[in-house]
């Protein structure tokens, strides 16, 4: 049974977190503004939510104090979860040859639509 | 005698109550839809010949807005649970009633994003990059939805329960927060991939 003491700690220790989560989507969005290529940025801003996130699970979700099974359940979700990011990806670098462009008709197009849809973000390969 | 066991005690071989690892195993479940999902993300991205910054398309500050009010309900959820635990019955009912309120305030905002899209004839046919969109932040809205439906009939009738079963009604809350932070998680890496990169 925790203590009136404790749980005031506890509570501060959640505001406190929660101070962190808003910081770091004030940082997310302000670094999202800096002129890097695509590939950096996307690393950049996975790494970011990747923090918050862990947050998130660690003291909202009470990760930080879970059970064995709990612990092992995650892992091997994450385990499936990277072989299957892994795959998917590595499967574009495999598709039959005349394929390779079957979504250009479908990607965001520039040309007759007149909303200004498309980048001029020449780096679309990242 | 509950018909179903380990809704309060805890079960001496796995060290949790029942619902807990239920909810981790369906939590999981989830990982790996929202993980595939991701992955068209990624797929339809790297085999497209151009593909938009988010801020072109999307309203990133309403963006913004939506991840500190997803955020502010996760914290409030928490401290739900927090409240039941010291047997604080009212400031139970002030916090879930905050996320509650936080949850439709992000569907609000929600609706305005689709309703300009719609308005401006973008549709999730329109292109591969709308597609995705739709379909990811579409898929996060049910889940909204469905976890405000079950946050509404734990704040109103379901809260009777309290005053039976205290510790019981207290691993619900647990356990219907781990569902919550989970869904605020999906935004967390929603909000930079589609709006800022």
């Amino acid at each position: 049974m925790s203590s009136k003491q404790d749980t005031k700690k506890e509570v501060q220790r959640y505001f406190i977190i929660f101070a962190a989560l808003l910081t770091l989507t004030v940082i997310t969005v302000a670094i999202s503004g800096l002129k890097v290529g695509v590939t950096v940025g996307i690393i950049i801003a996975m790494i970011v939510a990747a923090t918050k996130a862990s947050l998130v699970a660690s003291f909202f979700m009470h990760l930080v104090h879970e059970q064995k099974l709990v612990y092992l359940s995650l892992i091997l979700t994450g385990f499936f979860l990277i072989a299957m990011i892994v795959l998917i990806v590595f499967s574009n670098s495999s598709v039959p040859q005349g394929t390779e462009n079957l979504n250009f008709k479908y990607a965001v197009q520039d040309s007759d639509k007149n909303h200004s849809m498309a980048g001029d973000h020449s780096d679309s390969h990242h | 005698m509950d018909s179903i066991p380990y809704t309060s005690d805890i079960r001496e071989d796995t060290g949790l109550y029942n619902a807990k690892l239920g909810i981790w195993l369906f939590l999981a479940s989830e990982v790996m839809l929202f993980g595939a999902l991701f992955s068209s993300y990624i797929l339809l991205r790297i085999g497209a010949p151009s593909w938009p910054h988010g801020s072109q398309i999307l309203n990133v500050p309403l963006g913004t807005i939506n991840t500190a009010v997803l955020i502010s309900s996760s914290v409030s959820m928490v401290l739900a649970w927090v409240a039941l635990r010291e047997k604080n019955f009212p400031k139970f009912k002030m916090t879930l009633g905050i996320t509650i309120v936080c949850a439709l305030v992000f569907l609000v905002i929600k609706y305005f994003e689709y309703s300009a899209k719609f308005s401006h004839g973008l549709f999730p046919s329109e292109n591969t990059y709308l597609a995705i969109y739709f379909t990811l932040t579409g898929l996060h809205a049910i889940h909204i939805i469905g976890g405000l439906i079950v946050l509404a009939y734990f704040w109103g009738p379901g809260s009777r329960m309290f005053e039976r079963k205290p510790q019981q009604f207290t691993n619900r809350i647990e356990v219907v927060g781990l569902y919550w932070h989970f869904v605020d998680l999906v935004w967390i890496f929603l909000f930079p991939l589609l709006y800022l990169l």
